[in-house]
Parts: structure tokens; C-alpha cells; sequence
């Protein structure tokens, strides 16, 4: 389809430097001045949907500091009630309103009934969901004027029979509608251990051209089931994490990144610091590929 | 779509209500039971919308006690799940659900608390106008305030209790609760309370008298401000509008 406003490829919108998730606990320090390694942020979206206030106030004022990032979690792509409306409005009025680099959301549905959960839930990967999915993706980005990202989610549950598998899946999806991939490397490697898969496999089934951004994110591993990860964003990128995106930079190339911190939030330094060991690697990998 | 549907509805009504035998079937357990690894998103799920209502509802947390208030959380959102992706919505009829909650009757004030928090939340993200500022040739005894020039700013919510709960939800702010002042709990008296935004953000609550919570409620029903007090304003009106100007619960309108 053809996507009016900033085309393809999303990937050349920012240079391929790290950058953190935006949370309002850090909201002041931020602002401050602008922080040098902070070299650009993410929020998330619908944190932004009300009327007015502080929070709105304060995306301005960052958005002239920082290149800006809105990532969703509740587009509910894969869901099958109507797409909400009143959702791609405020989505729409926050893109034409702060002119963010990118819009991403997930690969999961999260609405079911008019109920909202809240959470990013797995669904079956099949022709039918396929024609279903790239039908959504369609519908919001011609709503919304401009290309987003699907971001693959941290899964703890596998399907029954046989399906697509999900780097083809995004792939499909990509190139029926013109979208682009976030990968979450974390996810991706928690999902690696919790189904037993080969990630590198993964990494190199994904159309490179498609990945536009990756995220680095904390995870858990749950404490009464000692082979099940849990995608917690409260803690440093662990060692295995950091090994899988120097793969990811290898075989995919330098994206830019954000790490993600929600839970029992660090100090603004600390998260800076894990920006800036993965603006070291990216550094590596773009003088290896220039 | 009706394969895609269904586990949606299967998976919807595990997460709600815990009852899984639906959506068990279209899961491979690798290890795990299906019932297992639905119990992993049915938890994640309640501990997102319970960590909501508690940012909402601090003061009644600390009423209530953690306990029971997880307990009445996980209750609430199974009974009023969000409508909405974004959650500012989320927990409206918290204090409703409060009043006909089991165990906390002995606290019969604790429904306006909610009330009161739910008040100041919907005021912070409330829409933004220009708040009215002083000006010298209409503020004033006895001044004769210009039809539809002022409104009560988008933030403003009212409320009236038969309990001190502008007291109870300020001693609930001190960090230090050793001193804990000592708070009549029966007054024989309303308390009319004005919750609104600051210029600076800040959320405020007020406490106002019958006949200047009177003015606050024409206003809000959106009469002009001459048609208050037809034409011209009392003294003491006018120096309520002065003062409301101050707190920046005033905007000025385009007319």
C-alpha cells in the first residue's frame, strides 16, 4: 500500500544510537537540559491520552529536547472486535501534535468484548490470522497517515498443530502492508528459552530490510517455575541479552535501540548507562558494516 | 475470523474468571500445564490493574490495609474490567464498588475518600484552558464582572461529603504519620469540597461554605457569571471570584 507522510524505509528516520524509554519519574531530570547520551526517547502512547495536564505539557517540552518514539500497547491489532476508533484519533492527534521519528506497537491483541487487559496476549499464527492481521495494520496506517513498527512479544504459551512461525509471520505481515519490524531482543531470547528455539534461527528468518528498531528490556526468571522467564523490565539487560543483540547487530545491522526500565525504576544514570553500553556495540557494528 | 475469535473468547474468560478447560485445549504444555501458563497471564493481568488502582487510590490503601485492598482490587477490575486501552477511565466506579464492599463498613467514610481520590486523578488529566488572571479593572469590591468572561476551569470537580475527608486525605499525605492529628469523625455538617489543577500542575482541595459551593455548582452547570447574581454580584461574591482567580480554578473565556 502506499503510505502517505514518511515512506519507507523507517529505519534511515534516526541515526543508529541507543536511546531509553521515557518515564515519568525521570520526567524532571530530563529536563534539565538535554543529556547528551540520552539520544533520544520512547513513551508510551496511551499514557498520553488524556485531555490535557502535566503529562502532555511535559512530551512537549521533551520532544524539543529529545527525538521522540510513541510505542503503543494497546492497538489490539490481532483482536477481532472493531478496531476503536476513538484510540487512532488520540493516536493520530498525538503523532500530527508531537511529530514523533517513530509509532510501533505490538503483535498480540489485548481486547477482547469491549474488555481491555492490558497486557499483550499471543494468538495462533495461520493464513487466516495472516489475512487478518495484515487487514489491521492496513486500516490503522492509513488512519494514521504513516507506517508503523510490530513489535514480536514475550510469549509463555506455544499453540497446538502447526503454524507459521513468528519471524515469517512479521515478515508476511511486513510485506503486505508495508510496515516495519521492532525487535525485542530480549523478548526474543526469553522466548528462545521458554519454547526451546533456536533465536539465531529467528534472526536470520527476519527480513533485514524490515527491522527498523530493536528494544532491550530486564527479565525474570519465575520463581516457582525455574524454566519460565518473565518479560519484567525491572532489572539490567542480562548477560545472554546483550550476547543475542551483538548477534542481532551482526547478521540484521545497527538499528536504533531503547532500553526498557518500568519496574522498580533505577536512577536516570543507571539507565543511561545500559543506553550507553548499547551505543557501544551498536558503535562496533556500524564501523564494521560502513 | 471465527477460529481467531473463539480463542479469543476462550482466552478472555480464562483471564476474567479463571476458568480455563476453554482455552486449554488450543495449548501445547511443553512442561508446564496449559492451566499453568493461562495462570501466568491471568496473573499478569491482575497485577497491572490492581498496581493502577493503587496508584489511584493511595489514601484508601492506606484505610483499608494492603491486604484488603488487593483483595478488593482483584474483585473490582474482574467486576469493571477497563473499557478502554488507555486506563484513565479505569476505576470510576471504585467508590460505588467500595460501598458495597464486604468487611470495611465500620469505615463509612471510606466511599467519599475514594470519591475524593478518583476526583483528583480525573482533575490531573483533565483539558487544558487558560486560566484567568487578575486584572486591575475588574477585580475589586462591588465590580461588575463582564458576562461570560470567566468559567470554571476544565479541572474543577465538586464534591460534598458528611465527613471530614478533606482532613482524613490530608493527613494521609504526611509522610510521618506519628503525628497523626486527631480528626472528628462527626461533625453534623456538609463539607463542600472544590478539587481542581493548578497553573503549576499541582492538584488542590478546597473546602467552601453552602453559599459559595452554590456559586461553584451555577458555574459548573455552565451559567455565566452575570446571570449568577443577576447583573451585579454581591460584595462577597466578588471577592469569592477574586479569590478563585488566585487558586486558578478560573479561565478566562474567548467572548
Amino acid at each position: 500500500m502506499s503510505v502517505p507522510g514518511d515512506g519507507w524505509p523507517l529505519r534511515d528516520l534516526l541515526p543508529y544510537d541507543a536511546g531509553i524509554g521515557a518515564r515519568s519519574a525521570h520526567y524532571r531530570e530530563l529536563l534539565t537540559g538535554r543529556h547528551e547520551k540520552v539520544r533520544w526517547i520512547e513513551v508510551h502512547s496511551e499514557n498520553f491520552f488524556g485531555h490535557g495536564g502535566w503529562p502532555l505539557a511535559v512530551l512537549e517540552q521533551l520532544r524539543s529536547l529529545y527525538p521522540l518514539s510513541l510505542h503503543g500497547v494497546g492497538l489490539s491489532i490481532a483482536g477481532t472486535d472493531p478496531l476503536v476508533q476513538g484510540h487512532l484519533q488520540r493516536l493520530r492527534g498525538l503523532i500530527e501534535r508531537f511529530d514523533p521519528v517513530m509509532v510501533s506497537d505490538h503483535l498480540c491483541w489485548s481486547a477482547y468484548g469491549g474488555v481491555h487487559f492490558n497486557a499483550l496476549l499471543p494468538f495462533p499464527y495461520t493464513d487466516e490470522t495472516l489475512n487478518h492481521v495484515a487487514q489491521r495494520v492496513n486500516q490503522v496506517q492509513s488512519m494514521l497517515g504513516r507506517s508503523i513498527l510490530l513489535e514480536n512479544i514475550a510469549s509463555y504459551l506455544k499453540f497446538a498443530g502447526n503454524g507459521w512461525n513468528e519471524a515469517e509471520f512479521l515478515n508476511a505481515v511486513c510485506d503486505r502492508c508495508g510496515c516495519g519490524i521492532l525487535l525485542d531482543v530480549s523478548n526474543l531470547c526469553l522466548n528462545a528459552w521458554n519454547h526451546s528455539f533456536d533465536p539465531l534461527a529467528y534472526i536470520d528468518a527476519l527480513d533485514p530490510s524490515r527491522v527498523a528498531e530493536y528494544h532491550l528490556g530486564g527479565m525474570r526468571q519465575k520463581s516457582s517455575e525455574p524454566n519460565l522467564f518473565i518479560d519484567t523490565h525491572d532489572q539490567p539487560i542480562c548477560n545472554e541479552a546483550w550476547l543475542l543483540y551483538q548477534q542481532a547487530l551482526s547478521r540484521i545491522g545497527p538499528r536504533p535501540t531503547i532500553i526498557e526500565w518500568d519496574e522498580d525504576l533505577p536512577t536516570l544514570s543507571v539507565l543511561i548507562a545500559q543506553a550507553d553500553k548499547a551505543d557501544t556495540f551498536l558503535n562496533l557494528y556500524h564501523e564494521h558494516a560502513a | 475470523m471465527n477460529t481467531l475469535r473463539d480463542w479469543q473468547a476462550a482466552f478472555a474468560h480464562a483471564l476474567q474468571h479463571g476458568e480455563t478447560c476453554e482455552a486449554e485445549s488450543w495449548i501445547d504444555p511443553e512442561g508446564l500445564s496449559a492451566k499453568q501458563r493461562l495462570g501466568i497471564y491471568r496473573h499478569q493481568t491482575g497485577f497491572t490493574l490492581i498496581a493502577a488502582l493503587r496508584a489511584l487510590y493511595p489514601v484508601v490503601e492506606k484505610l483499608v490495609g494492603p491486604e484488603y485492598f488487593h483483595q478488593a482490587a482483584s474483585f473490582y477490575w474482574r467486576r469493571y474490567p477497563p473499557k478502554a486501552a488507555h486506563l484513565h477511565g479505569f476505576g470510576d466506579r471504585f467508590a460505588d464498588f467500595l460501598q458495597e464492599a464486604p468487611g470495611a463498613e465500620d469505615l463509612y467514610y471510606l466511599p467519599d475518600v475514594a470519591r475524593l481520590e478518583w476526583h483528583c486523578h480525573s482533575a490531573y488529566h483533565s483539558a487544558d484552558a487558560s486560566c484567568a488572571t487578575p486584572q486591575a479593572e475588574c477585580s475589586g469590591k462591588s465590580q461588575n464582572y463582564p458576562a461570560g468572561r470567566f468559567g470554571l476551569h476544565p479541572s474543577v470537580r465538586l464534591l460534598v461529603s458528611p465527613y471530614p475527608i478533606l482532613q482524613i486525605w490530608e493527613a494521609h499525605q504526611r509522610e510521618n504519620e506519628d503525628d497523626f492529628p486527631l480528626i472528628a469523625m462527626k461533625q453534623n455538617r456538609k463539607h463542600y469540597l472544590m478539587i481542581w489543577r493548578d497553573p503549576s500542575w499541582q492538584i488542590c482541595v478546597s473546602c467552601f461554605s453552602g453559599a459559595k459551593f452554590a456559586l461553584l455548582e451555577a458555574l459548573q452547570k455552565g451559567k455565566k457569571l452575570t446571570g449568577v447574581a443577576d447583573d451585579r454580584l454581591s460584595t462577597e461574591d466578588t471577592d469569592f471570584i477574586d479569590h478563585l482567580i488566585t487558586l486558578g480554578a478560573l479561565y478566562e473565556t474567548a467572548s
